[in-house]
């Protein structure tokens, strides 16, 4: 390894922690679970209901509201990546199916952030 | 060696250095890692050895061949998307950096992964309209560094062992 390389381990590192600054900051009330298909808001489940909606514009995908968390419960995308992500809960996380074009993101609240960076 | 030869040398050391790229990409994709998305990147590698070994022109013929064959074989139109972004992200950033005196293909590749993860976030955002994703790219940034610097050290140590056969 050179200066060079551990110049850009540095940038990549700095990179990589740029998102977090710009995403994980508290919002107002009440998180809800925005569901996505093909970038147009499909839903929005409120987190404090527990519930069970199917989805099949572009593929089918079982989403289920359980406690307070969201996760996707059965799908038919080839990896079943969506499945393996949840169960997430806190603002700016997200799930996604890219197969089926399908995210959820949980909006709203700042209940449950574990840190903010300013 | 007769002019005409050296041509046909560069051509047939494309041509295998293209099959090794799609051999291992399919090989890779058995070794599934804890993040959707994320692959070991020893295709890139491939790609990485041509352009130290061969030159950018010669990277760009091997990349391509990769992105398309794999599709064709292995992929779908969507992934086809992704790894032709990636890809050319990837590239754009190895030669770069790869004109920098004090970077070695350790560098290299570290740059050229992490852009690569750049790029497919970017583009899964642009899909699905939902600038959250950009927050999947910590995780998936912190592990391309791992892999990259990873696959770098591999071309480095192949490209020690063929660069006498490049015809370059």
């Amino acid at each position: 390894m050179k200066k060079g390389d551990l110049i850009i381990l540095g940038l990549a590192l700095v990179l990589a922690a740029a998102p977090l600054t710009l995403f994980l900051t508290p919002a107002a009330p009440p998180a809800r679970a925005v569901v996505r298909i093909n970038g147009g808001v499909v839903r929005a489940l409120p987190l404090e209901t527990d519930a069970l909606i199917s989805f099949d514009e572009c593929g089918y995908n079982r989403v289920r509201v359980r406690g307070g968390a969201v996760f996707i419960e059965e799908a038919d995308c080839p990896d079943g990546a969506c499945m393996r992500m949840g169960p997430i809960r806190h603002t700016g996380e997200t799930i996604t199916c890219l197969p089926n074009r399908l995210t959820v993101t949980i909006e709203g609240a700042a209940q449950g952030v574990d840190a903010v960076t300013r | 060696m007769r002019p005409g030869m050296k041509k046909t040398h560069r051509l047939v050391f494309c041509a295998l250095l293209s099959t090794f790229a799609v051999a291992l990409s399919y090989v890779e994709s058995l070794f599934p890692l804890p993040l959707p998305g994320a692959r070991l990147g020893l295709g890139n590698a491939m790609v990485l050895l041509t352009l130290i070994t061969m030159g950018g022109g010669a990277a760009a013929l091997v990349l391509a061949s990769k992105v398309a064959l794999s599709a064709l074989l292995f992929g779908t139109p969507l992934s086809f998307l992704y790894s032709a972004v990636g890809g050319a992200l990837s590239l754009a950033a190895m030669t770069l950096t790869g004109r920098l005196r004090c970077v070695t293909p350790v560098g290299q590749s570290i740059a050229g992964a992490v852009l690569h993860s750049l790029g497919q976030v970017l583009l899964a955002m642009l899909l699905t309209a939902t600038p959250q994703l950009l927050l999947y790219f910590t995780p998936l940034c912190l592990l391309s560094i791992l892999t990259g610097g990873l696959s770098g050290l591999a071309a480095r140590l192949c490209a020690a062992k063929i660069e006498r056969f490049a015809g370059r």
